[in-house]
């Protein structure tokens, strides 16, 4: 091995944005290290750390890189040689560019006929060489939504890196980066000046940044504000409000953290809890304190960067602004509650779902009707029912109140809360706030039945519609977040036990649009269900059901993911039962000799046909054991449907397997045979499953 | 008020100075409604030109829906701008900014100053740049983009533009929460020159700016600007955007525009901002 050193890389950058910060260490570090591979640079322990104002890599790298013998392919034979067999241009020119002569070339042939080939030793090559060579590509690499020029140079990132420090062993690396010059310092802002301070070595300037608080890695940063945060809180007898993504955020945006307390006038605490938070964390990005009964308090924090001077001064500011913030939350609020929701739905005229499916007031009045036909199917009482309406009535209405414009994350919330305050029923209030959720894939399901349905109704009403006019999703592209929605929708349907079809689900709504969609019904109805059947895979992978017993399962009468979803998680529970095992080689070896189920479907059982023995005693296990496996099918108790299906055909089936030819040259025979055990198949893999593909029966047949 | 603090018009005569030195050339507001100072053609143009440009200015700005009726320190329907364009941007640029708020006579390591990410995009101008609000103690006093498209073309030398929020600095200088009570000159207070304009504004813009009228003279001006641009007279053209512009910020104040009308007009806008990009550009090629 060679011998290594200790190296430090450091771009000074102008502030990046804080949501970015840990993509682009991460790449940073991913895209060196595989530079250095590459190259042939040994590498240990490489690691990144970032702040908004600096990216650093560190770690150990080989002083040189390893040498390695390398074939390098030329021109063919064919143009390698003119007609007097004499080399010719082409051969010429590549041996020059490899620094080779042409006696080094030899011939081997390839799968596209035979070529020239060099070898050639690629030596050992200074590791400094090969950071300057390699890091433009690797900063380059670094992929992010949104490069910027800010000179005249080609160079683009996300923000201007205004200073490179690289430091290998004792040696400051220097070197001309298009335009950046690599040098000795690193640059602190101190006031309004931005200092160079010079380094010597890693040491001296990881020393540098301790003594001045900053603290380099994201993680220890964030855990060092939520401490002080903490004690803050501790020293005003309170809590800190759960900060969520905030901590990271403004983990990003500082360097090197300190604190302080402020509080707000108390009369703000009348205003909802949601925009207090909302213009704390979204405006000022300040955290939130409550007391002991969770109630927020009349205080928040603030993280101040490189602790400056003063900070009475600074705290009156904060309160200034946050005051500011207030008072005009109170006009809002005021003057949104002069007016009632339903004042406002005639308005949403003025807002279009999209340019070819209408406004979200042609939204409401048609899921107004689709609500009064779910209503229906699923038997809602009258109540659930006028809720249900009296909910999709009113459930966009607060688009057009002035908070939700200003905040817009608080969209429903705020729908919700007006609902509320114009007496609207609990319900309907909690209904129409929770109608955005699950906002992700992660997030949790609206608490309230009548939430949940909301919530489906506007999905189905929104994916069914871009479907309906040919945005579909691809790849990776989904830009109006179909699949998430669908699986929303399959989530809500598993999760409150709706007895309801996606296909039914997806005809009601497509008739809503009135043939105002572009694209084939049965073709969107086909890509909505298939998209549904994946996300249910998806969603019991994501819980941890096995995958082969989900396509098993999934693939069989995938109507109603309700059911779907009960029949699975009642054969997941007998997984593990042998009589289990049974059933699905039952059901195996009858699929495997049947194959062409179509052909058989026009058949009937002819029982005089029947000669064999185990034939006979077949038909006799399949006339006792039919309707008792059907009837519990019918009882949704496919545990028990399936394990009977297991005991009562398991040991008949061998037996005719053993003794009993069907593939004979009479077809009347041959038919009735394969047709007996197309019966016994469809008991199982008619409505319960379908285990064709199943693991457990690939590792017994290998076995 | 302290000895030693800088008046309003002191503060803007040292923003003027520290520019000017800096090689800008200190030139006057645009005289017609805008929105902000990056509507002054000394900007719009400026970025899309070949040749370096420097400028500084001062830019009332028209916010209709900002108003409060002066009841907001930190929300007007009318206020100043100080604007300053580079082109090409320094590499020192942010230093050169820090320094204009020492000149100004702020001292920085006794406040908290942060660079907060913001992606500026100004959809009338077919505009958009990455920069940051920069926040003191928490409030946004700057806005600091480099400008990356312009009426909808890539900028080859990158300009950067940084807008300052006159008010907001000189209320932290001048120690004071009440916009009303800056001191503009000696015995002069900003609310003198400008509260009950501010007041009168809001009820105009809020209450009683006639829709249907503003409707109409949008459509004329729209006309009016496109036959400019037929006939090649570039600034006359480009006024028309900017009359059009103000006419769309009033009637979004008073609450006249449905969202999808709302994007119908920020559209039309932008479409003649851009035919006005297009010929700046034409003109630069011959």
């Amino acid at each position: 091995m060679s011998p290594k050193s200790d190296f430090l890389i450091e771009l000074g950058v102008e502030e990046l944005p804080s949501n970015l910060i840990e993509s682009i260490s991460e790449q940073f570090k991913d895209n060196f290290i595989k530079a250095l591979d590459e190259a042939r640079v040994v590498n240990k322990n490489i690691q990144a750390a970032a702040t908004s104002r600096r990216l650093v890599l560190f770690g150990e790298l080989g002083r040189e890189s390893l040498s390695q013998e390398v074939t390098v392919q030329g021109p063919s034979e064919r143009i390698a040689y003119d007609k007097d067999n004499k080399p010719s241009k082409a051969l010429c020119g590549f041996v020059k560019s490899q620094g080779v002569s042409i006696s080094d070339a030899f011939i081997e042939s390839t799968d596209r006929g035979n070529y020239l080939f060099i070898k050639k030793k690629e030596s050992a090559k200074k590791t400094e060489r090969i950071i300057e060579d390699i890091l433009l590509d690797v900063i380059s690499a670094i992929s992010v939504p949104r490069y910027m020029k800010w000179d005249s140079s080609e160079f683009k990132f996300t923000r201007p890196i205004r200073s490179i420090l690289i430091i290998f062993g004792a040696t400051i690396v220097r070197a001309d980066f298009k335009g950046i010059k690599s040098s000795d310092f690193t640059l602190l802002r101190e006031g309004a000046e931005f200092k160079k301070i010079k380094v010597r070595s890693r040491d001296s300037y990881l020393k540098e940044l301790k003594e001045r608080g900053i603290i380099l890695s994201p993680l220890e940063r964030g855990q060092r504000i939520k401490k002080i945060l903490d004690q803050e809180a501790k020293r005003a007898g309170l809590l800190l409000y759960p900060p969520g993504e905030l901590l990271t955020e403004v983990a990003n945006l500082v360097e090197s953290p300190t604190v302080i307390r402020c509080s707000f006038n108390k009369s703000y605490l009348g205003l909802p809890e949601v925009v207090l938070l909302a213009s704390m964390a979204k405006y000022q990005r300040v955290f939130a304190l409550v007391d002991k009964d969770s109630k927020l308090a009349n205080q928040f924090l603030a993280i101040l960067d490189l602790s400056p001077k003063n900070t009475s001064s600074i705290r009156g500011h904060y309160e200034f602004v946050l005051d500011t913030r207030l008072k005009d939350a109170v006009l809002f609020y005021n003057e949104d509650i002069e007016s009632s929701l339903d004042s406002r739905i005639e308005k949403l005229e003025g807002i279009a779902l999209h340019n070819k499916l209408g406004t979200l007031l042609d939204k409401t009045k048609r899921l107004k009707l689709m609500t009064l036909e779910i209503s229906k199917i699923l038997n809602f009482d009258n109540k659930k029912r006028d809720d249900l309406i009296r909910s999709v009535e009113l459930f966009k209405a607060d688009l057009l109140t002035k908070m939700v414009y200003e905040f817009p994350s608080l969209e429903g919330v705020m729908g919700g809360i007006y609902a509320k305050h114009q007496k609207e029923s609990k319900g309907v209030a909690a209904a129409i706030s929770e109608h955005y959720k699950p906002r992700s894939n992660d997030d949790t399901l609206p608490n309230t039945e009548l939430g949940a349905l909301l919530s489906l109704v506007d999905k189905l009403y929104n994916v069914v519609g871009f479907l309906g006019i040919g945005i579909v999703p691809s790849g990776s592209m989904d830009p109006f977040t179909i699949r998430r929605q669908i699986q929303s929708i399959v989530r809500i349907l598993i999760q409150y036990q709706l007895e309801i079809s996606l296909e039914n689900l997806f005809s009601l709504t497509f008739m809503l649009f009135e043939n105002s969609l572009s694209e084939d019904y049965d073709r969107v109805k086909n890509i909505f269900l298939s998209i549904g059947r994946e996300r249910f895979s998806v969603l019991m992978a994501d819980i941890g059901v096995a995958s082969d017993l989900v396509e098993a399962v999934s693939s069989v009468n995938f109507k109603v993911p309700s059911e779907v979803y009960l029949r699975l998680k009642q054969l997941t529970n007998i997984y593990d039962k042998g009589d289990f095992y049974k059933a699905l080689k039952v059901a195996e070896r009858t699929e495997r000799i049947v194959k062409d189920k179509r052909e058989l479907k026009s058949l009937r059982l002819k029982e005089g046909l029947l000669k064999e023995r185990e034939e006979k005693e077949l038909y006799e296990v399949y006339l006792e054991s039919k309707d008792e496996i059907l009837k519990r099918v019918d009882k949704r108790e496919y545990d028990k449907a399936t394990i009977l299906y297991g005991k009562s055909f398991y040991g008949i089936i061998d037996r005719f397997f053993s003794e009993v030819l069907v593939n004979v040259d009479d077809q009347e025979l041959r038919e009735n045979r394969k047709l007996l055990l197309f019966e016994v198949n469809k008991l199982l893999t008619e409505r319960v499953l379908n285990p064709k593909e199943m693991e457990v029966l690939k590792d017994a047949k290998s076995a | 008020m302290k000895k030693n603090t800088p008046t309003f018009e002191e503060i803007i005569a040292k923003l003027n100075s520290f520019w000017s030195k800096q090689g800008c050339s200190i030139i006057q507001p645009y005289d017609m409604e805008v929105g902000a100072g990056t509507f002054h053609p000394a900007t719009f143009f400026s970025s899309l030109d070949k040749d370096p440009k420097r400028f500084a200015y001062v830019q009332g700005s028209r916010r209709p829906t900002d108003g409060r009726y002066g009841d907001n320190p930190l929300r007007a329907s009318s206020y100043y701008q100080y604007q300053v364009i580079l082109k090409p941007s320094p590499d020192n640029v942010k230093e050169l900014y820090l320094k204009s708020l020492k000149a100004m006579g702020f001292k920085l390591e006794e406040h908290d100053l942060r660079f907060v990410e913001d992606d500026w995009e100004s959809p009338t101008l077919g505009a958009w740049g990455l920069g940051w609000e920069v926040w003191l103690d928490s409030l946004e006093v700057t806005q600091f983009t480099y400008f990356q498209q312009i009426g909808g073309f890539d900028l080859n030398d990158v300009t950067v533009e940084i807008t300052y929020g006159l008010e907001r600095l000189s209320m932290y200088l001048q120690d004071t929460l009440e916009i009303s009570e800056l001191i503009w000159s000696p015995g002069v207070k900003y609310g003198d020159l400008h509260s009950e304009r501010e007041r009168e504004l809001c009820s105009y813009n809020f209450k009683l700016a006639d829709i249907e009228s503003y409707k109409k003279i949008y459509s004329i001006f729209e006309k009016e600007g496109d036959n400019l641009l037929k006939e090649g007279l570039l600034y006359p053209a480009y006024e028309m955007v900017l009359k059009l512009s103000h006419i769309f910020n009033i009637l979004d104040a008073r609450g006249a525009l449905s969202v999808t009308e709302r994007q119908n007009y920020i559209t039309s806008i932008r479409k003649r901002a851009k035919g006005c990009a297009g010929l700046y550009l034409k003109r630069q090629e011959s």
